[in-house]
């Protein structure tokens, strides 16, 4: 006979017999601790997590603690009888219900049960989605696109040599701050002098290992390169070693940054190409140096699958556009636009526009339009710089504030205000623990540009500040926050704010 | 097997020297109900707060 059935016997004989008192493993406390244990392992999470979604804290204690103890005393008063006889209560059932009553009894257990089962079924549901999300299965393709550039084509270009990256502090809270350390990525804020993170990219240049720096430091909004700062140039100069340019195609088109879902379609293509020995640095200036770097990776994913005739049939292609395309260049209302497919329609004057496969826009009634999506957003870009030119902008509205001082967590920080000026910005809110409100200015000349998401972590757009502490992820709860026009305005105020110093960009 | 061993164990249950835990007495049924109603009782009140 095979071990198995020898253990099924063995379990179906022993199983029935009386179990002894002397024969009993665990007592009273050792059965409370140990079931007790099980029951917080498994019960306090799974209930406690749902009953959150239900009541308020004191209810939920209330639910969890007394509502479970009071089904326990009820429901487990046969397990008494059965436990002091030594027998499994199936087998006391049998004896109080007979064969056909104790099946009887297990079905409409069964039954009883299936509303808990339910409930159950739906928690492992929505853990296992967030499981899949952590390890960016497809519910969130922007992110995997990312990730992907990080740890599969960049590392192939490099191939046989390790290199480090540079990432913002929020990919350590989403990834884990240890999975991120193990890929080589060094951690950074947005838009802030950060010498420290200079520092450690001396460190990993001096041990002679390879650092790939994402110079833009932003996503490409419409699949456009945007402005370098100079330095970069600067630190190219300075680390006085070769420079390469990794430059990749379709990233873009495959998942843009404000509708993720992955276009299957688009492929990825990405060009490598050596810009500058130690020698040719040391006999090159920093704006040359710059000028070839912005050449050298310069793109336009729109320009690109046309040329490339890659047509993306993803019936939703347009969906999300109206927020990096604002304005309706018909009728010039801000925010009148709206998306449905591959058609976008403007509330304020009927204008549509429909996005063919191939990333252009027809104007279905024959209006004024821009065929080409870059066109349209630098039109934008244009249409703010007048405006803060003729001394019209300004922008304030209330927002929700979420900060991330470290890797391992958001704080809620509740809701604040936000003031856009010529100056800079003007955040006003109740930093954690604080009673009083305070302001903190973040002035134009060091707003370099603007990190902005249009739907972060499924909250919708939002944009960031950082101080050299705290990163602030603000989300809109007013009217006329537009991510993209605020971007427009920060690039703008800096580079005026740096041409007035007598600087060069 | 099964059935001598069945016999061994119904025997020694049976001997007089076989100590068996303690039965539930009254006094724990009492204290079950009243646990059950505290326990009903803060569950409708947890309700009005």
């Amino acid at each position: 006979m095979k071990n198995v059935d020898m253990e099924i016997e063995k379990e179906a004989v022993l199983g029935s017999l009386p179990v002894l008192t002397g024969e009993r493993l665990y007592g009273f406390i050792d059965a409370l601790l140990i079931l007790s244990g099980y029951c917080i392992a498994t019960w306090s999470y799974t209930q406690g997590a749902y009953l959150t979604t239900l009541v308020g804290f004191k209810q939920l204690l209330i639910g969890a603690f007394f509502g479970a103890i009071l089904m326990l005393v009820i429901y487990q008063l046969p397990v008494i009888l059965s436990v002091r006889w030594g027998i499994d209560i199936w087998i006391w059932l049998r004896a109080v219900l007979g064969h056909k009553g104790v099946v009887l009894m297990s079905l409409i257990i069964i039954v009883i049960n299936y509303p808990w089962y339910a409930v159950s079924a739906d928690l492992f549901a929505s853990s296992m989605n967030a499981l899949a999300k952590k390890i960016h299965l497809p519910a969130l393709p922007h992110t995997l696109m990312s990730v992907a550039c990080v740890v599969i084509i960049t590392p192939l270009a490099l191939f046989p040599h390790r290199a480090n990256y540079i990432s913002e502090l929020e990919g350590f809270e989403y990834y884990g701050g240890k999975f991120y350390r193990q890929l080589g990525t060094l951690g950074t804020r947005k838009f802030i002098d950060d010498m420290a993170l200079i520092k450690n990219i001396q460190k990993v240049i001096k041990r002679g290992d390879i650092i790939v720096i994402y110079p833009e430091a932003r996503y490409a909004n419409v699949g456009t390169s945007t402005i370098i700062p100079n330095s970069v140039g600067k630190l190219c100069k300075m680390l006085d070693v070769p420079v390469v340019a990794l430059t990749m195609h379709g990233n873009y088109l495959r998942s843009p940054i404000w509708n993720t879902k992955v276009r299957k379609q688009a492929r990825l293509k990405a060009e490598i190409q050596q810009l500058f020995t130690p020698e040719e640095l040391k006999n090159t200036s920093i704006l040359q140096i710059n000028e070839q770097i912005r050449q050298s990776i310069s793109y336009d994913e729109y320009k690109w699958q046309k040329d490339n005739k890659i047509a993306i049939t993803y019936s939703e292609r347009a969906e999300g556009l109206e927020l990096v395309l604002y304005k309706c260049p018909v009728c010039g209302k801000e925010f009148q636009i709206t998306s449905k497919g591959s058609v976008l329609t403007c509330t304020g004057c009927n204008s549509k526009w429909t996005m063919n496969e191939y990333g252009e826009m027809l104007a279905e009634n024959g209006h004024l339009q821009f065929s080409h999506i870059p066109d349209w957003y630098e039109w934008e870009r244009a249409n703010v710089i007048a405006e803060i030119d003729s001394g019209k902008y300004h922008f304030e509205g209330k927002v929700h504030i979420e900060a991330l001082p470290n890797e391992y967590n958001f704080i809620d920080l509740g809701n604040g205000t936000i003031e856009h000026t010529p100056e800079g910005f003007l955040l006003t809110f109740k930093d954690y623990g604080e009673k009083e409100e305070k302001n903190l200015f973040f002035p134009a000349n060091t707003t370099f540009s603007l990190h902005t998401e249009y739907n972060y972590r499924n909250k919708g757009q939002c944009i960031t500040l950082s101080t050299y502490d705290n990163t602030y992820f603000l989300f809109p709860l007013t009217e006329g926050f537009n991510a993209t026009k605020l971007q427009f305005a920060a690039e703008y105020l800096y580079k005026i704010n740096f041409k007035s110093k007598g600087k060069k960009l | 097997m099964d059935n001598r061993e069945l016999e061994k164990r119904l025997s020694l249950m049976e001997s007089s020297s076989y100590i068996y835990p303690k039965p539930f007495s009254k006094k724990d049924y009492v204290l079950t109900a009243i646990l059950a109603l505290i326990c009903l009782t803060v569950i409708i009140g947890g309700g009005f707060l």
